[in-house]
């Protein structure tokens, strides 16, 4: 398996004490993306590890997972290493290390993993298919779908959009989203634009204006929250 | 008195810019040069007898005095020198000998009218002849091979204990002195004249309080009034209230620290909630806050606050697990926050029943710029270490540190705790060179080269030898300081019990005794061993380039040490090399507790590096992981900075596997974190925060197994910011004052030499000790 970065944090990416680990490679390609050093499939200074290395080392940190933590894979895009994903999923679960996933979703077979997953964060960054394929280069069909389908599951699922202006501030379309299926166990998360992740860009860093000020976010937040569904912040 | 708390403050406050405006210390000069008359005179009385005398008349001629913003008599000034080398300006590593020059201290006093170049010729010469440096000398005269390139370094060592001065207060000297006449015997009856300078100059002060009340008026007459009431009861009596037990403690605190002048370094308070919450009688937070900054004001000594390492500790446990924090607790803590002194030090002792509201409290100390930071102490972590080596369960609520971290029992224990200093990675570079030092190409011990296979076991069968020279020269450096006996401060010591001189090398006068010993570089050396094996893997052809690499400090194999520096590091949670230097600890600190002292008790492993990382790496050459030659090697038991970089969470796993159960001496551990990974709105819930994210992981992990770490202290600051208030200090630091943490004691950050400042910035280290995963 390529990982590009690993360390803890504290109830961000998952409950309790977390070690997070980036997987490298990414199918999509977001220009406002804080880890595009991420993105290339292989990469470029990535860690190449087995399946059995990382579990081992998974299993060596666990000393840290206190208060409910765990492991979660992000990345890039975990995803994208669906096979050995699964296969470390299924390790993980076995030995009863709490696992969560962060994800864009877009994996076909994400359905395969969920068994496997105890914490499941997803982006959704735009419901409408042009834009998304516009500013992300891929369709966001699989994404509703699969997020269509683990609401409907009625399962834990923690959803993000990272908030970007010029790209998803209208709430329209997320309320009209979240009006259509069941949200009792979801949360979402609203994550205004950052640039802390520009610097690490070798290619040209296209977005120019994509701070979002208090009133839109605001806004934003109270609309979508009409729609019933719970927003926190972590 | 009649002044509100407000006035108090205020007091306490010119009093504190008063004393920063002292330029000269001359006290300890008049005292030191009083004493060499007297014993001079009287040799033929025994050594602590001879002692107790010439405080006395010490205390009978010091020039005394009472600022009219004092309303405690009382000063340590008296006691101390300005040499203190990391606060001294003029401090340069490259400086440092592996020789402790006890006649030094006359170097740093400036000729004056009363006090000419002569006289304190005169008087130098005088006491470079007494037994103590004649002994010391040849201490050191014994072990110049093993010191000049500090493989070992031994001093004797003054201060660095923790008196028991409760019985006092309660009963008063008085008291005290019949207690030791009934029990008799011919060291008592020496305690007993001891205690005699404490009442002469209670008795002086109240005079000159008298003589200022001729001509006082209104408040200030009502502040004098207070002053010789207190004086006539305490020490002499029990105290009746906060007010007369700080007057008697400060009292007692100057004798102890005339005592052993001019080196009366890092006598530590021990736990002064529980010593002054029995006087409040219902005092309120405030007001006992108020005299407690006059308390604070008390240990800080001249122009920078030479007077170093003087720890008071906090809050607490008692055997049964129940939380001791009280509302003297609380108050002290008012009074640091507001005063925000370079001294004395603070310290809180954690436990798994700490009540949030110590939390909440500690808040601001740790997130307000510029202001002190409590080091932290594990106290349920200290129960099991100290218990385990052989402290008595009734003596575990009385754990306090003496100076930067190490941990005794107040009032019963003398660690003797910075007696020898031992350099891991020197001993590594000796093992490699077959003795022979990377830096000056000298021989310096007869060892055999070792094969680089079998390097680990060839560096730990060197080490043995090396621990044995160096107990033996700091066995020899206590014999030398055992002639300058210290009746006083045995007194509260347990001497009373024992009727035996603290510093007597051949009868134990407290109930425990140990030697320290401060273990430096294990880090380093775990990584140097892990780039060998790397070394040896995968590029064995290589191998017989590692020395020569070495002896040119990777000069001309630049690409050799890159390979060798890209080995794992301890501080990353890496598994092998984690393991590996658990295993360096572990076996170091069985081989320096296997050695014993003057007493026949072990010396006790002690894992800090008071900034000795600093001058004992100046004489480590380039070392195997990478480090060039005379570069810092790693603080205490942290990584060597910038070789753990995936931040916290790993660099904390990394420490866990520490055999903390070893440490009885103590260890140093340090944090430089980022303010912004804390991002609550107020300082009592940042403090929360802080206990979730640092305190909690480290401390009270429940998944650990075997002992958990039990010390740690943090500067919640960048490099940037630093770097700011060095450029800028009139902006970032009005009031002159910026109170940093350096190893276990804080300090004036404008204070320090130059070299202890970048060391500061450089050890922050932030990419070690990041919060988050390290994606912003």
């Amino acid at each position: 398996m390529r990982i590009f970065q690993k360390g803890f944090n504290f109830s961000q990416d998952g409950p309790g004490n977390r070690l997070v680990i980036h997987l490298q490679g990414c199918n999509f390609k977001c220009p406002w993306c804080s880890n595009p050093e991420g993105m290339e499939i292989q990469g470029r200074k990535c860690e190449e590890v087995s399946v059995k290395e990382l579990f081992d080392y998974i299993v060596h940190t666990s000393l840290l997972f206190f208060d409910g933590g765990g492991v979660t894979f992000t990345g890039g895009e975990c995803t994208v290493q669906h096979n050995e994903l699964l296969s470390l999923l299924k390790m993980l679960h076995e030995e009863g290390i709490n696992t969560a996933v962060e994800t864009n979703a877009s994996d076909p077979r994400l359905c395969e993993l969920l068994p496997y997953i105890d914490y499941l964060i997803a982006d959704i960054k735009h419901t409408d298919d042009e834009i998304h394929k516009k500013y992300t280069g891929v369709s966001n069909k699989t994404v509703i779908k699969n997020i269509s389908s683990v609401l409907l599951q009625g399962r834990q699922l923690h959803l993000r959009i990272p908030l970007i202006n010029g790209f998803n501030t209208d709430p329209k379309p997320f309320f009209d989203f979240f009006c259509a299926y069941p949200t009792e166990n979801a949360v979402l998360e609203i994550l205004p634009y950052h640039e802390y992740g520009k610097s690490k860009w070798t290619e040209e860093y296209t977005v120019k204006n994509g701070f979002v000020n208090e009133k839109t976010l605001n806004y934003f937040t109270s609309e979508i929250g009409k729609s019933g569904i719970t927003i926190i912040s972590t | 008195m009649n002044y509100t708390n407000s006035q108090i403050t205020e007091m306490a406050k010119t009093l504190f810019k008063t004393n920063r405006a002292k330029k000269r210390l001359d006290g300890w000069f008049i005292s030191k040069r009083a004493e060499l008359e007297f014993e001079k005179e009287n040799s033929a009385l025994s050594g602590e007898m001879r002692k107790a005398k010439a405080l006395c008349k010490i205390a009978e001629i010091l020039p005394l005095n009472i600022d009219e913003n004092q309303i405690f008599a009382g000063t340590q000034d008296d006691g101390f020198a300005r040499s203190y080398a990391l606060i001294n300006p003029s401090f340069k590593v490259e400086e440092f000998s592996g020789y402790c020059d006890p006649t030094a201290v006359f170097g740093d006093i400036e000729p004056s009218e009363e006090i000419p170049a002569g006289e304190i010729e005169r008087v130098r010469n005088e006491f470079s002849k007494t037994d103590y440096v004649k002994q010391l000398d040849a201490a050191y005269a014994g072990c110049e091979n093993y010191t000049k390139e500090v493989a070992f370094f031994v001093e004797q060592v003054t201060g660095h204990l923790i008196p028991d001065f409760r019985a006092a207060l309660k009963l008063g000297v008085l008291e005290l002195k019949k207690q030791l006449e009934e029990k008799g015997g011919a060291g008592r009856e020496a305690f007993s004249a001891s205690l005699d300078a404490v009442l002469i100059l209670a008795d002086r002060y109240r005079t000159t309080a008298q003589e200022q009340l001729e001509n006082a008026t209104g408040d200030n007459r009502a502040r004098l009034e207070k002053m010789v009431e207190a004086l006539e009861r305490v020490p002499r009596y029990g105290a009746r209230d906060l007010y007369e037990a700080i007057q008697s403690f400060i009292l007692l605190w100057q004798v102890m620290c005339l005592e052993q002048t001019p080196n009366p370094f890092a006598f530590s308070v021990g736990n002064a909630d529980r010593i002054f919450e029995p006087y409040r009688n219902g005092l309120d937070r405030e007001s006992a806050a108020a005299l407690f900054k006059h308390l604070l004001v008390f240990y800080n000594v001249a122009d920078r606050s030479w007077a170093i390492s003087q720890n008071v500790i906090l809050s607490g446990r008692d055997k049964d697990g129940n939380d001791l924090t009280n509302e003297c607790t609380y108050a002290l803590l008012d009074a640091y926050y507001d005063m925000n002194l370079p001294q004395p030090i603070l310290s809180v002792k954690l436990h798994k029943n700490t009540p949030q509201k110590l939390y909440r409290e500690l808040g601001r100390f740790f997130f307000s710029a510029g202001v002190l930071t409590p080091s932290l102490f594990n106290d349920d972590s200290l129960y099991e270490v100290l218990s385990s080596h052989g402290v008595d369960v009734e003596d575990l609520p009385d754990i306090s540190v003496a100076g930067c971290q190490e941990p005794l029992i107040m009032g019963k224990d003398n660690g003797n705790t910075t007696n020898s200093w031992l350099n891991l990675p020197k001993v590594l570079e000796l093992t490699l060179t077959g003795g022979y030092s990377t830096i000056t190409g000298e021989k310096l011990v007869e060892f055999k080269k070792a094969d680089l296979k079998n390097i680990k076991e060839e560096f730990f069968k060197n080490l043995e030898v090396i621990c044995d020279e160096m107990a033996k020269a700091a066995n020899a450096a206590s014999c030398a300081l055992s002639n300058l006996r210290v009746p006083f401060l045995s007194c509260f010591m347990g001497g009373i019990e024992t009727g035996i001189d603290l510093r007597d090398t051949q009868r134990q006068g407290t109930k425990y005794n140990g030697s320290g010993c401060l273990i430096h570089g294990t880090s380093v050396v775990a990584d140097s061993l892990t780039a060998i094996e790397k070394l040896l893997n995968e590029r064995p052809q290589d191998a017989d380039k590692l020395i020569d690499a070495l002896k040119a400090d990777f000069k001309g194999y630049e690409e050799l040490k890159d390979f060798l520096f890209s080995a794992d590091k301890f501080g990353n949670g890496i598994k092998k090399v984690d393991e590996l230097t658990a295993e360096i600890a572990d076996r170091a600190a069985d081989i320096v507790a296997a050695r014993k002292n003057y007493l026949g008790n072990s010396f006790r492993p002690d894992f800090s590096s008071p900034s000795t990382h600093l001058l004992y790496g100046y004489w480590v050459g380039a070392t195997p992981d990478g480090r060039p030659a005379r570069d810092m090697i790693n603080y205490g038991v942290d990584p060597l900075y910038g070789s753990a970089e995936n931040g916290l969470g790993l660099r904390t796993l990394s420490v866990l596997g520490l055999p903390f159960n070893k440490m009885n001496g103590g260890y140093a551990s340090h944090l430089g974190v980022d303010p912004k990974y804390f991002t609550a709105d107020t300082y009592e819930e940042k403090g929360m925060e802080f206990y979730s994210r640092i305190v909690k992981p480290l401390f009270f992990n429940e998944m650990k197994k075997g002992v958990s770490p039990f010390y740690l202290y943090v500067n919640v600051t960048t490099p940037e910011i630093l770097r700011k208030v060095l450029a800028n200090p009139e902006k970032y630091a009005p009031s002159g004052i910026y109170i940093m943490r350096i190893h276990g004691t804080f300090v004036n950050f404008l204070d320090l030499s130059p070299a202890i400042q970048q060391d500061i910035i450089k050890r922050l280290d932030p990419k070690s000790a990041s919060i988050g995963d390290c994606q912003c």
